[in-house]
């Protein structure tokens, strides 16, 4: 069998799993598939009859990009700010993270036209910007937070709170993995925690299954993998008595059996996560697509998690998260210093992205993969101090590519200075309402029950933007 | 077959009682009809009310919605029934399954009763139900259960075996394994005499301190219990291992459940605080850290913002905790499915918003108060011995109005608070006193922190007022002392200034001088002043200012008088006569609380906007409490708030809390939505055992007699292999004929693993052990340092809780990320857990230590063998499997020295289902 998720038999359907599970312990053996939804022994509300629809995603790499990129830097030009640089900003300033605001601050770099589209890239993104013409620019995203962590939990649940589901949590719980041995939510690390830490990642109410399992692009990657035992041997010795042991129970029912069903899988994931790392066997080109030996040590490591992302893409892993490389300095949040920091940041970023765009789209797996570029928030079109740019919620830019999207296209605009979204201004429930569309999840019926009441990721709010599915 | 078995279900709870399937039709109509047809008058469509009678029955232009005994004339049937979906409700959404229509059309054909939701209703004392089977009841709550399975024909499942029902009850009560010891002697016990053997063990198992601790657990779940505030930098909330410490203390005194609801919400303003027998500290204080449990960002954009959403947690953890009630949903709307209205919310956001957290000072014994005391005579002889009191009185420099005089404390203050021993009365102008063994002369009216001993701690707080200058400009000396201004309660400017930086200024000279705080950014918040003393310093306080500049203004009290001539060498040699006693002053315990502010009632945010104020809302709790609220004239009000939640009239506190002893001992609530007694909630499966419980419980709210009558009775005892039939017919055990299984709590399997390796540190309470850092633990905040791997071998409850960073084995195994109330913890079943169990050098360490204890206690591979299984199982091998292990152990294939082979033998038990399995 090849190691690729996608050419295992396709996956037992729910309801088939249902019929079996009532007539006995048939069900057992999916236990690694649909975690305890089984092993709770009840489903939770809405997931027996997904998807909703026919996905045109079947699984998200999501690049958060920590700290939040200015939009007036990357992709979304205002020659205003050029004219009216050094002098007064002229709209009234809303309230600021560090209330330190300065003059209009133009962006220091250069934009040009890229692909048939003729997106706007500024010089900080020239890879990326070969890859234009997939594109779906959002520039008109707005968060409700001016602080990093509430926006991050805002960006990952929903709620400007800690506690809730991550996005990534949600599409495991609606959709499972396609694969065993690997679970349905990953977190590649590249080593910066959002701020708010690994809440961002957490499963809040739904079962512990569909949290995030952080993976480190280098070394074992994940933890527990590694077995503690010197030889393999031993763990099977030891394996093989607790299995016989678990046999002579009396009682037996789902749960015992569930539990037996994810030793087993724990077993193969020891496996199954050292085969993922293993890059080795890629291409020369492959590893020069992605920058993987690059002269800078942040792309070598994004382009290892760019790589891993679509080895885990292959294997069927549903949400892929991806966080950023430290570089010198701080991460995209940059209050002082912004052409430094933005070109490490940019410069940690830009190629792996292009690699895994192409490498995606040449193995013909980008139309099926919806691939999110996004922050938690954008940065202001005045100064922070004289050479920063301050957090700026109202109106800032993300991407979105492949699974779906109308590639080459822009949606949404902001002002003259890029402060606030003006035209089709989007709220981060709206991004997650199309994301779970593209998936074929219904955001208003992608719900759980907690304490009585449904819950969703996008709460009472979230409208598809059906603008940006091709 | 899964129609036949849902409707059979659905027949069996309709019979129950007359909650039950009125019940069901309120759930439905509320999960699907409420959103827009209930009580939240805002969101309301075509005027219709489906959660009242009288909306059910209004007349509308086509009819009735409901017409009783007439389902086919029924408007609400037709509509969910309708073929065209854009006449068909619910409205943009999936029909009613086939199975919900019917329950709709039965119930109206039935005459479509409405009766109060049954939560609402009072506590009902219903008789015990006669049985067929008398034998069964060993208490009359079996009677409750038993007659349910009668009356459908069900057979409850036999009895446990007795070492299996000894492991059940030991975790259960204690969260750790029965040694063999206790094994050994209640079997033997339990030869002679079943009843007693089961009653004394129950009553030892209530006596032990670890009672507190598994019960403790349990309450810690629902308050978000946490040691910092989560966010970017994961803060401290310093202190918060007290309260942790007073909920197993409470849980292990017995302290009844009234008194220990009253304590977490009002234990500042109890007549008659209890006192620790051991430290002789106030014990009904540090149960008010329940509050401040939330997370917290350290610089709010918005702090009014930031405030009404640590009010909404506040609000939400205390309604779900005490009464079940999901009162936050009422923060921007009416409650879209409860009676519970938006200015309800905002009359209890009023308690708050008349409160303040505070790191308390509590006075060990009194004895800090009573040497003070002692001290303050001393220092009075030694100044009367040495000053003639006819010095001049000091003049008043007129002050040019250039700013405004908040205070002088020269004829007011009055309404300030002090808080702990340090300020205990204020200087009155002319007055002479000691500082540091120097006499002194009071120019004007001024608090002063160090006249009782330097070494006196406190703080002194001053009345809340909305900020009207740019400028506060507070005349002060001291050292080792702090001003802060807290505005709109916001206090983790203590660890990062950012945006506030200049609320908080540290005070070190000991001349009078002016400290300017620039507050201008916060016009129109309302903040109050706090100067506080916490070490061997002190502070002096003579006027405030406002103003909107930065210039100093001019003072009333510009000079002190100048100090009368005194023989300074007698002065020194009586201070040498005190300077023993002070040196030996106890420092005070600083411990989380909350204490009574300003009163303030608190506007309505509309739409749960704070830029939006409506009209004020006046404290009070909501009604559909049943126990409406007397505010006193002054103070906050908690205390008459918290005794309403006790009141006999008050149906849901005692109801909510015998169903979360339920929950835990029978792994399911009688009420299955623990923290939601609402129509949203599931509907009780035995409403009438929830009442007997609860009027037990209420009789004397003790919490231990309420869990020793469950573990008692019969249906406790139950074995968790159902009778087939009875499987059959009711396969998710509604009726309860049988005990299900249990997985154990995260904590009790890391406890367990301490327990057998011998390793477990049974001390009881302290500050928590630092949390172990794994290299996947990454983020802000980070410790600079990694806690022991084992813990130190103390029980999980008392690893630290830090919000960014919790153990990875425990949240693994479902301990819930402290956000908001959790009293039903998700049971998850995956691999994750079964890699940790495999692959954490934790289980490593713990199985080699085990291994190591046993090789040196038993010689003989037998005995090793069974003490293994005693500890991880509760039971001694069987046959079969004292033939396995002892293959295992004496495998000649396996290399490597022997002690090896045994920790693989633990390692292995630690991976059997059985050891995190509780039958």
């Amino acid at each position: 069998m090849h190691p690729c998720g996608r050419h295992l038999p396709p996956p037992i359907s729910r309801r088939e799993m249902l019929t079996r599970s009532a007539g006995g312990f048939g069900a057992v053996a999916m236990a690694g598939l649909f975690g305890d939804a089984l092993g709770a022994g009840h489903l939770p509300n809405g997931v027996a009859t997904l998807p909703h629809h026919v996905p045109r995603a079947r699984s998200v790499i999501f690049l958060y990009m920590d700290g939040g990129p200015a939009q007036m830097d990357t992709f979304d030009p205002k020659p205003q700010l050029t004219r009216l640089h050094g002098q007064a900003f002229p709209m009234e300033i809303e309230a600021t993270q560090f209330d330190n605001n300065g003059l209009t601050l133009q962006s220091p770099w250069q934009f040009s036209r890229h692909g048939e589209c003729g997106h706007p890239v500024s010089d900080l993104f020239p890879h990326v910007a070969t890859c234009a013409d997939e594109l779906c620019v959002i520039r008109s995203m707005t968060s409700k937070f001016s602080e990093h962590t509430n926006a991050n939990y805002f960006l990952h649940t929903g709620l400007g709170l800690a506690g809730r589901p991550t996005m990534g949590a949600w599409a495991s719980y609606g959709l499972g993995s396609e694969t065993r041995d690997l679970p349905g939510f990953v977190v590649l690390n590249g080593g910066l925690t959002p701020p708010g830490g690994l809440d961002c990642f957490g499963s809040g109410f739904l079962p512990a299954t569909h949290q995030g399992s952080i993976l480190k692009p280098d070394g074992y990657g994940m933890a527990h993998v590694n077995p503690m035992e010197t030889d393999g041997a031993s763990q099977q010795r030891k394996l093989s008595l607790v299995e016989r042991l678990d046999a002579g129970r009396a009682t037996r029912n789902d749960a015992i059996e569930s539990a037996i069903a994810n030793q087993e899988m724990a077993f193969r994931m020891q496996w199954a996560v050292p085969e993922l790392m293993g890059i080795d066997g890629e291409s020369t080109l492959t590893r020069q697509l992605y920058g993987l030996d690059a002269d800078y040590e942040p792309t070598k490591i994004f382009a290892r998690q760019c790589l891993l992302a679509r080895r885990l893409v292959e294997r069927g892993v549903r949400f892929i998260e991806l966080t950023c490389p430290a570089v010198d300095g701080d991460r995209w949040d940059q209050h002082d210093n912004l052409k430094v920091g933005h070109q490490n940041n940019a410069r940690a970023v830009d190629q792996p992205i292009a690699g895994l765009l192409k490498d995606l789209k040449s193995r013909g797996l980008l139309d099926e993969t919806l691939v999110v570029w996004a922050g938690e928030f954008g940065r202001t079109p005045f100064a922070q101090g004289s050479d920063g740019r301050d957090h700026n919620p109202f109106g800032y830019t993300i991407w979105m590519a492949g699974g779906g999207v109308r590639g080459g296209m822009v949606y949404g605009a902001t002002d003259e200075y890029g402060y606030k979204a003006v035209e089709n201004p989007l709220e981060i429930h709206d991004l997650h309402a199309t994301m779970l569309h593209l998936m074929g999840l219904d955001h208003t019926r992608l719900t759980i029950n907690v304490g009585g009441r449904e819950m969703r990721l996008t709460d009472v709010h979230g409208n598809v933007i059906h603008d940006l599915v091709s | 077959m899964s129609t036949l078995i849902i409707l059979t279900t659905c027949l069996l709870v309709g019979a129950t009682t007359d909650g039950g399937r009125v019940a069901e039709v309120r759930s439905l109509l509320a999960s699907k009809c409420y959103a827009c047809h209930g009580p939240d008058a805002s969101g309301r469509q075509a005027d219709l009310r489906l959660d009242t009678m009288e909306g059910q029955r209004s007349h509308r232009r086509a009819g009735a919605p409901v017409v009783p005994g007439d389902p086919a004339n029924s408007l609400l049937l037709q509509r969910i029934t309708h073929d065209d979906i854009d006449i068909r409700m619910p409205a943009e959404a999936p029909p009613l399954e086939e199975e919900e229509v019917t329950l709709l059309q039965d119930w109206i054909e039935a005459g479509a009763s409405w009766p109060t939701h049954w939560a609402w209703k009072p506590i009902d004392n219903p008789a015990v139900p006669v049985v067929n089977n008398t034998n069964w009841i060993r208490d009359p709550l079996d009677a409750f259960v038993l007659a349910q399975l009668e009356s459908e024909e069900l057979a409850p499942a036999a009895q446990a075996e007795p070492t299996t029902w000894l492991r059940r009850v030991h975790f259960d009560l204690l969260g750790l394994p029965p040694s063999p010891t206790i094994i050994e002697t209640f079997e033997a016990d339990y030869e002679i005499d079943p009843e007693g053997a089961r009653e004394r063990l129950v009553d030892t198992l209530l006596a032990s301190p670890h009672f507190g601790e598994q019960w403790g657990r349990h309450w810690l779940d629902l308050v978000r219990y946490a040691e910092t505030c989560g966010h970017e930098f994961d803060y401290p909330i310093p202190h918060a291992w007290r309260y942790r410490d007073w909920v197993v203390r409470a849980f292990n005194n017995n302290v009844t459940y009234d008194r220990f609801v009253i304590e977490q919400i009002a234990g500042d303003l109890v007549t008659s605080p209890r006192m620790d027998g051991a430290t002789g500290l106030d014990d009904s204080l540090p149960g008010t850290g329940f509050w401040f449990f939330s997370q917290g960002t350290h610089a709010p954009v918005d702090v009014r913002q930031d405030e009404a959403d640590r009010i909404e947690n506040q609000l939400d953890v205390f309604g779900k905790t005490f009464t079940g009630l999901t009162i936050s949903c009422a923060r921007c709307h009416d409650h879209k499915f409860d009676p519970i209205r938006t200015d309800e919310y905002y009359a209890l956001a009023g308690y708050l918003q008349s409160s303040r957290r505070r790191d308390a000072y509590l006075d060990p014994g009194g004895r800090i108060e009573a040497r003070l005391q002692e001290l303050d005579q001393a220092r009075r002889k030694i100044v009367q011995s040495i000053v003639t009191p006819d010095h001049t009185r000091s003049e008043d420099l007129p002050t040019e109005e250039t700013t405004t005089l908040l205070e002088s404390f020269d004829q007011s203050g009055e309404d300030w608070f002090s808080d702990g021993q340090a300020f205990d009365a204020p200087l009155q102008a002319d007055q002479a006193y000691l500082q540091d063994d120097m006499l002194h002369i009071a120019g004007s009216g001024q608090w002063h922190s160090g006249l009782r001993s330097p070494r006196a701690q406190g703080a002194l707080r001053s009345p809340s007022f909305t900020i009207e200058n740019d400028w506060l400009h507070h005349r002060v000396k001291g050292r080792g002392a702090r001003i802060r201004v807290i505005i709109d309660g916001f206090r983790l400017n203590e660890y990062n200034p950012l945006l506030f930086e200049d609320c908080l200024k540290q005070i070190d000279n000991e001349d009078w001088h002016h400290v300017a705080q620039q507050v201008g950014k916060y016009r129109g918040h309302v903040a109050w002043i706090e100067y506080s003393d916490d070490g061997d310093g002190w502070i002096a306080i003579d006027e405030i200012h406002g103003s909107d500049d930065a210039s100093e203004p001019s003072w009333l009290g510009d000079v002190d008088p100048a100090v009368p001539e005194h023989d300074a060498e007698r002065l020194n040699a009586a201070m040498e006569s005190i300077r023993d006693d002070e040196a030996s002053l106890e420092a005070p315990v600083r411990v989380l609380a909350i204490t009574d502010g300003t009163p303030e009632e608190q506007v309505v945010y509309l739409r749960g906007n704070h830029e939006t104020p409506g009209p004020i809302a006046y404290r009070g709790s909501p009604s559909i409490m049943r126990s409406p609220t007397e505010v006193p004239a002054s103070g906050s009000g908690r205390l008459e708030l918290a005794q309403s939640l006790v009141s006999a009239r008050n149906p849901l506190t005692a109801r909510v809390m015998a169903n979360r002893v339920w929950h835990h001992l029978m792994g399911r609530g009688l009420v299955e939505s623990v923290d939601d007694f609402g129509a949203m909630g599931r509907a009780p499966t035995h409403l009438d055992l929830l009442d007997h419980l609860a009027t037990r419980f209420r009789s004397d709210w003790s919490v231990k007699d309420l869990v020793r009558v469950i573990v008692l009775s019969n249906t406790y005892a139950m074995s968790s292999s159902a009778n087939p039939h009875s499987l059959l017919i009711d396969p998710e055990n509604r009726l309860l004929h049988y005990r299900p299984m249990k997985r154990l709590t995260a904590e009790s399997i890391r406890d367990s693993m301490l327990a057998s390796s011998g390793r477990l540190d049974p001390t009881v309470g302290g500050p928590p052990v630092a949390i172990h850092l794994s290299d996947h633990m990454t983020g802000r905040g980070r410790p600079g340092t990694s806690g022991p791997l084992d813990g130190n071998g103390r029980r999980s409850l008392y690893l630290e809780v830090r919000r960014n960073f919790l153990p990875p084995l425990l949240t693994t195994f479902d301990m819930p990320t402290p956000a908001t109330t959790a009293g039903k913890r998700n049971n998850s079943n995956v691999p994750a857990q079964s890699l940790a169990l495999m692959n954490d050098p934790f289980v490593h360490e713990q199985a080699q230590r085990w291994a190591d204890r046993i090789l040196i206690e038993h010689d003989v591979d037998e005995a090793r063998i069974h003490t293994m299984f005693l500890e991880a199982f509760g039971r001694p091998p069987t046959i079969n499997e004292q033939a396995l292990a002892l293959e295992f152990v004496s495998d000649s294939t396996e290399s490597g020295p022997d002690d090896t082979r045994w920790a693989d033998l633990g390692h292995a038990l630690f991976n059997t289902k059985e050891f995190i399995y509780l039958d």
